[in-house]
């Protein structure tokens, strides 16, 4: 079973699931987030994929259903509640049941959640235990070990991680999807060294743990996944803002690297308020929009230009 | 007309705009103001007397007062890309300059967003809670995508969890007859509409009037004067001439150009005649339900753009099928996404044209009367 999910709402703990962090497809469906453009692209091109799994947090992942409903692929959509009170987490509760349900139905018996909520709770720590001082190594390397699992195997730190000197252009990454580790690269090149980010596969996941002795895994899953730091589809702009100003003053932070897509409204909107706080901070910024196509080249120009002025 | 429409039209009007700056002469509301999203279960608010304001409509009447430009350019300035809903960008505008063809409305003490629409608006009603830093509320309508129960439950404690907020705010307690009895208002007003727009296909009649008619449905369906208005309205077209029959029948699909004199490209369809627009009857709720949380369950958490894409092809299907349409005009609305994949699988012969509802400056109009003409060569050689 090989489900392709969009997105870190989509939790682990249910069901062994590969994050999409990039495809080159066919689809290009105008006006629309290349990353899930690329994703449509993949569920339907790629025959390794069983299923899609995705959520229902904003208007491009909203209609990826709608786009896919004629394949006979496992499609299961989770909605996203922008809440996490109460009401919410009963909610979501309810959802991850019924998706258990659905994969079993679909797939037969599959691992027992227990288990899997260990295996991602010593995934996480270790995610953690490197976030905690990533400005010792190199980030593309970082990024790319979480992106290969590389973390649920031992220390990744002897082999794939490599210490870099000292940085003194800190740099704090905000970013939409699960980034290309190649964007990282190009950045750390121009001189920005990345010492803290609120991505979706690495600072939003800080600390969140499942607590093991729990009676009922779906409803800890749940409070995991809608209590980590909010992505702006959550509607909690300002939660989201503080918490990340309050890590940028800790790590004493140079300059800001949004990296999104074209079409992605969430952090659209978000910017527009996230740009003028950092300006009344007086934190440099970039807005990076990746447009789905060979980005390279006006990337280097951009961030070379940004590093220049730091 | 008569007389009494313009006059119901003017007394909505009148009572809608009267704290918006233009005319409020410095006077601010006694009651608490809530600014709302066009699928709001605005029954509660009327219930506890709180007054509701709609910013997408405000864009469309910005929009039709050729004022847009300058507001989509000016939110640019203040970073918000022109990629995002152009309603957005033109209120975020207006609000930056304080201007607009009525000013500006009133300042909210709380802002309310659903989900069951698009899951733009509520990041939108995120920038607004921070400009006005006051409470939001966003109310998650799952559609389809659960199973009835467990949507119901959650919208039910969702509706609730709102109703002691806007109580808390206004001090005043939610009285059930009254909820009641605006939903019973809001489905006279559903009912009176459907009844107006039947006449599209067979009776003469101006697209211009029926898309800028059913502002009211929207902004106004608790007011009881609504559903006068559109009772009255019927009944007068009712007794209008029969539609020529030698125009092409054409649907809609997609939003009115808010834009545009017309509200559609009349200039290039003038041997068309257009019977229906699936716009046209988005606000048709089912407010059926065998209590008061029932009703408002089924009116907004079934609402057109929240149907799976099954159900939308079905009722869509039928909506074009009564208007006895031989072709369509599918608007691709760079502001909608939600809007456009609607209408994947329509199998009438169509001409597709990427326009925007409040940004003029989108549509190519070459491109557009080309694919006209494409698609009247393909009815007319039939």
């Amino acid at each position: 079973m090989n489900l392709l999910a969009l997105s870190s709402f989509i939790p682990e703990q249910i069901c062994d699931i590969t994050y999409f962090n990039g495809y080159r497809g066919e689809r290009n469906i105008k006006h629309y987030c290349g990353y899930a453009n690329d994703y449509i692209s993949q569920v339907m091109e790629d025959d390794s994929i069983d299923g899609a799994v995705f959520p229902k947090s904003c208007d491009s992942s909203r209609i990826i259903g709608n786009y896919l409903e004629s394949y006979k692929k496992f499609k299961y959509q989770l909605i996203i509640p922008s809440s996490n009170d109460e009401i919410a987490v009963n909610f979501f509760t309810e959802q991850l049941k019924s998706y258990r349900k659905a994969l079993e139905e679909r797939f037969g018996v599959l691992e027992d959640i227990a288990t899997r909520a260990e295996l991602i709770n010593h995934l996480n720590t270790e995610i953690a235990r490197y976030y905690e001082s990533i400005s010792k190594y190199s980030y593309a390397d970082y990024l790319r070990a979480i992106h290969h699992k590389a973390f649920l195997s031992g220390d990744p730190g002897k082999n794939l991680l490599h210490e870099k000197p000292e940085i003194r252009k800190r740099t704090y990454l905000v970013g939409s999807t699960f980034i290309e580790e190649y964007v990282a690269e190009i950045i750390e090149t121009y001189g920005l060294g990345i010492v803290g980010d609120n991505l979706p596969e690495s600072g939003r996941k800080q600390g969140r743990l499942i607590d093991l002795e729990t009676e009922d895994f779906y409803k800890s899953i749940a409070i995991e996944v809608l209590n980590r730091k909010s992505s702006p589809s959550q509607s909690r702009f300002k939660e989201l803002i503080d918490r990340d100003l309050r890590e940028m003053d800790n790590l004493q932070v140079d300059a800001v690297i949004f990296v999104t897509q074209k079409y992605c409204e969430p952090y659209d909107f978000l910017y527009s308020v996230y740009k003028k706080k950092l300006d009344e901070a007086g934190i440099p910024s970039l807005n990076l929009k990746l447009t789905g196509m060979d980005d390279r080249k006006n990337i280097e120009l951009e961030v070379e230009a940004f590093a220049a002025i730091i | 007309m008569a007389q009494s429409v313009v006059k119901l039209q003017s007394s909505l009007m009148r009572e809608y705009y009267k704290y918006f700056s233009k005319y409020s002469r410095g006077k601010t509301p006694e009651n608490k103001v809530a600014w709302v999203t066009s699928f709001t279960p605005v029954e509660i608010l009327e219930a506890l007397d709180i007054l509701y304001y709609y910013p997408e409509s405000y864009a469309a009447v910005i929009a039709a007062s050729e004022m847009e430009q300058g507001f989509l350019e000016e939110s640019e300035k203040h970073n918000l890309t022109k990629d995002c809903c152009s309603y957005a960008c033109c209120i975020e505008g207006c609000l930056e300059l304080e201007d607009g063809p009525r000013g500006i409305p009133p300042r909210p003490d709380i802002l309310i967003a659903t989900n069951n629409q698009c899951n733009t608006l509520p990041n939108w009603w995120s920038i607004l809670a921070e400009r006005y830093n006051v409470p939001l509320v966003v109310i998650d309508y799952p559609g389809e995508t659960v199973s009835e129960k467990y949507a119901e439950k959650y919208v039910y404690e969702q509706h609730m969890n709102l109703i002691r907020k806007l109580e808390d705010l206004s001090e005043n307690t939610l009285n059930e007859k009254k909820l009641s009895e605006m939903i019973e208002n809001s489905k006279n007003s559903v009912e009176a509409w459907k009844k107006v727009i039947k006449y599209m296909s067979s009776k003469d009649v101006s697209p211009t009037m029926m898309f800028d008619a059913i502002s009211y449905l929207i902004t106004t369906r608790c007011n009881p004067l609504t559903a006068e208005l559109y009772e009255l309205m019927a009944q007068e077209l009712s007794e209008e001439k029969d539609a020529e029959a030698d125009k092409i029948p054409l649907f809609w699909t997609g939003y009115p150009l808010w834009y545009h004199e017309e509200r559609y490209l009349l200039e290039n369809l003038r041997d068309f005649k257009i019977v229906g627009s699936n716009y046209l009857t988005w606000w048709n709720l089912d407010y059926e339900g065998s209590d008061v949380m029932e009703s408002l369950f089924n009116a907004y958490n079934y609402t057109f753009l929240n149907l799976s894409q099954t159900n939308r092809n079905k009722r869509l299907k039928k909506t074009i099928d009564e208007t006895g349409a031989v072709c369509t005009v599918v608007l691709k609305n760079t502001s909608c996404k939600c809007d456009f994949v609607s209408a994947k699988n329509i199998d009438i012969p169509q001409a597709e044209l990427e326009i925007d509802m409040i940004d003029r400056n989108v549509l190519d109009i070459t491109e557009a009367e080309e694919k006209i003409e494409l698609l009247r060569d393909i009815i007319c050689s039939r």
